[in-house]
């Protein structure tokens, strides 16, 4: 079967009416989610993860998906009315959208966020359709050397993509690795790190310790940090204030198309996702858009350059994911050790071993962009009015849903206390500017470099020159190696310069 | 000052995975393959290493962090800004203990309820009417449709 006849399979599973009610569930928790300042996609998703337990895995991930996407379309809504971007790829959404709302344009901005996260969308998902299977094919070619090169690519370009400081973002990775390394070697049956506890002997579970990270970290920033939100300033908006001209869409149109291809191909490097994605697409279109000038001024194309990107890169991080087993995101590393918790093994098998899975995650987010731009419009007068909700009401909500959630996953009170403890490490590390995105995504990514890494020793009988003699893999550790070297050379650079 | 207490931690923490993988788990096996301690120790050196520079690099450039007091909420203004993170983690352990005795759905309802009346200041009404929409909903979701097995309690 080909595979455009598989994702006419796929979309005839996704139309199915529960699968249809969770991508319409997906899309609107995922909008909600969005709204909300302060509450990421990572969050959203990971505090939602207990209750798929019992659904199907094709409907899970449908939900799931929805809710990450419907993430990026509800982040505009709090960046275009109260300037407070609702998660962190919106940011520049509200250096446009905030100076429409102000000028009595809320109303079409929000209009444009949607079309343009629609484009953007639609575009990453056909990319995913052409790519996805492509990159699977490539990797079923890679041995154990090939993976392992490209998991150490992986968690070493979150750190350089991160941009702040790759110093820290490593601390973070060499972490991660640290606490996925607590539990039973599966290759050995050794128990590591347990420290005599039973509890231990199956490592921290992943569910748990993501809740945490993301939820109950984000309830101690809501109760300690201070209320940013400013309701005042909120008006409500109808309907008809909400639609675009013809003139008006075409106006956004090439920027939108233009924004998403590059926030997909952005989106498809581990850890760049879509907040890098969202401000190259937008300083690109201050440097080269029709209406440059207006860009930061209350520009419709401002606010479809940022849209379109940042939504086209959280498709676009489906692509490693699905196709290689790498997530591109903190939300896809979550999303990653979801398909695991239901017996998947993300990577290039995927897509031969469970092509109606993979077909109708497709399928179903061609289906579940069209009701998050049908569902986004609809709601604008709700999310105006649920806005006004101060994150202090928030907060006992999220830390109820984190204590249940936990529980469910093993039914122990031992997972709410490795919950509590993440959750407090997330916090305190993010007050040291260290990123919780890469110990996310080494912890779920070591265990699989262990095992790549033995398995490629095995082959050269314990010698390491196994990963520079095999081609690709020894481009990929060039490239990794340029990587980490990047910001040395940089800053001699710049030294050099400020000598001369 | 929090930096430096955070990456002694994570250093005192590589020292113990490291000195463990070497002495207990191993680095190479006796056929020369990698042992259980070789992966942790290359992890552990990593976090050790990038520590000490990072601690070094932060007294060089005289990078402390400071607390902006702008930036901190009045949600628990009675307590010293260092031990809120804590008692917002004391408050959710109590509640798991609550939780465990008095089963899920009381348990959700209390540790809703007395965060907003008692430190979010909402209206006593409207915080009875958010807790009893969030227990049902819990109780619908959690054990009505996931049949997940909590602990029994004086109400379900």
């Amino acid at each position: 079967m080909n595979n455009f006849q598989l994702l006419l399979n796929g979309f005839a599973t996704s139309i199915t009416p529960l699968n249809l009610l969770m991508t319409l569930c997906g899309g609107l928790i995922g909008i909600l989610v969005g709204a909300m300042p302060g509450i990421g996609s990572g969050a959203g998703v990971s505090l939602l993860l207990p209750i798929t337990f019992k659904m199907n895995p094709i409907s899970a991930i449908i939900m799931l998906a929805g809710i990450y996407y419907g993430n990026m379309f509800g982040g505009a809504y709090s960046a275009i009315l109260l300037n407070i971007p609702g998660d962190s790829p919106a940011v520049c959404t509200a250096l446009d959208g905030y100076p429409m709302a102000r000028n009595g344009k809320a109303g079409k901005a929000l209009a444009t966020a949607n079309l343009s996260s629609f484009i953007g969308g639609t575009i990453g998902v056909l990319f995913l359709t052409i790519a996805g299977p492509a990159l699977a094919e490539i990797g079923l070619k890679f041995g154990p050397a090939e993976i392992a090169a490209l998991i150490l690519f992986a968690l070493t370009s979150i750190s350089w993509l991160m941009g702040d400081d790759p110093v820290r973002c490593l601390i973070s990775t060499g972490l991660g690795i640290i606490a996925a390394m607590v539990g039973t070697d599966p290759a050995t049956g050794k128990i590591r790190f347990a420290f005599g506890s039973i509890n231990l002997i199956a490592g921290f579970q992943f569910i748990p310790l993501v809740i945490g990270m993301f939820g109950f970290s984000q309830v101690i920033e809501l109760a300690v940090a201070k209320e940013k939100v400013d309701t005042a300033s909120m008006t409500s908006i109808s309907y008809k204030e909400s639609f675009l001209s013809k003139k008006e869409i075409f106006r956004i149109l090439p920027t939108a198309v233009r924004s998403a291809i590059l926030g997909n191909f952005i989106g498809f490097l581990p850890g760049a996702g879509g907040t890098t994605s969202a401000f190259l697409s937008y300083v690109t279109e201050k440097k080269i858009g029709k209406y440059k000038e207006n860009i930061g001024k209350g520009e419709m194309c401002g606010v479809a350059a940022s849209e379109a990107a940042n939504n086209a890169a959280a498709v676009g991080s489906f692509v490693p994911l699905l196709g290689l087993g790498i997530p591109g995101s903190s939300t896809s590393a979550v999303l990653l050790g979801g398909l695991m918790m239901w017996g998947l093994k993300p990577g290039p098998m995927l897509y031969s071993t469970n092509p109606d899975f993979v077909w109708s995650l497709n399928a179903s987010m061609y289906v579940g962009n069209v009701i998050c731009l049908i569902a986004g419009m609809a709601i604008i007068p709700l999310l105006c009015s649920i806005l006004k909700v101060k994150s202090k009401t928030l907060a006992p909500i999220i830390m109820a849903i984190c204590i249940v959630g936990a529980y469910s996953n093993n039914y122990s009170v031992f997972d709410v206390i490795v919950m509590v403890v993440s959750g407090f490490v997330a916090y305190y590390l993010k007050k040291c500017k260290i990123p919780v995105v890469s110990f996310i995504l080494a912890f779920v990514l070591s265990p699989k470099l262990e095992a790549a890494i033995r398995q490629a020793m095995g082959i050269a009988h314990g010698s390491m020159s196994i990963f520079v003699t095999k081609p690709i893999s020894a481009c990929i550790l060039a490239l990794t190696l340029l990587m980490i070297a990047y910001p040395t050379i940089k800053s001699a650079v710049a030294k050099r310069k400020k000598g001369n | 000052m929090l930096l430096f207490l955070i990456e002694g931690l994570l250093i005192v923490l590589s020292i113990v995975w490291g000195y463990k993988s070497v002495f207990e788990y191993k680095l190479i096996s006796s056929n020369g393959l990698p042992a259980n301690g070789f992966f942790p120790f290359l992890a552990a050196m990593l976090v050790l290493v990038l520590c000490v520079f990072d601690i070094i690099r932060t007294i060089k450039r005289k990078e402390f962090y400071k607390v902006d007091k702008n930036e901190e909420s009045d949600l628990l203004y009675f307590l010293p800004v260092w031990f809120r993170p804590f008692f917002v983690a004391l408050y959710l352990l109590v509640n798991v203990a609550i939780f465990r005795y008095v089963g899920v759905i009381t348990a959700t309802f209390t540790t809703c309820f007395f965060w907003l009346v008692f430190i979010s200041k909402e209206k006593v009404l409207r915080s009875a009417i958010i807790s009893v929409v969030l227990s049902s909903v819990v109780y619908l979701v959690f054990v009505f449709w996931l049949r997940v097995s909590f602990p029994r309690g004086i109400l379900f």
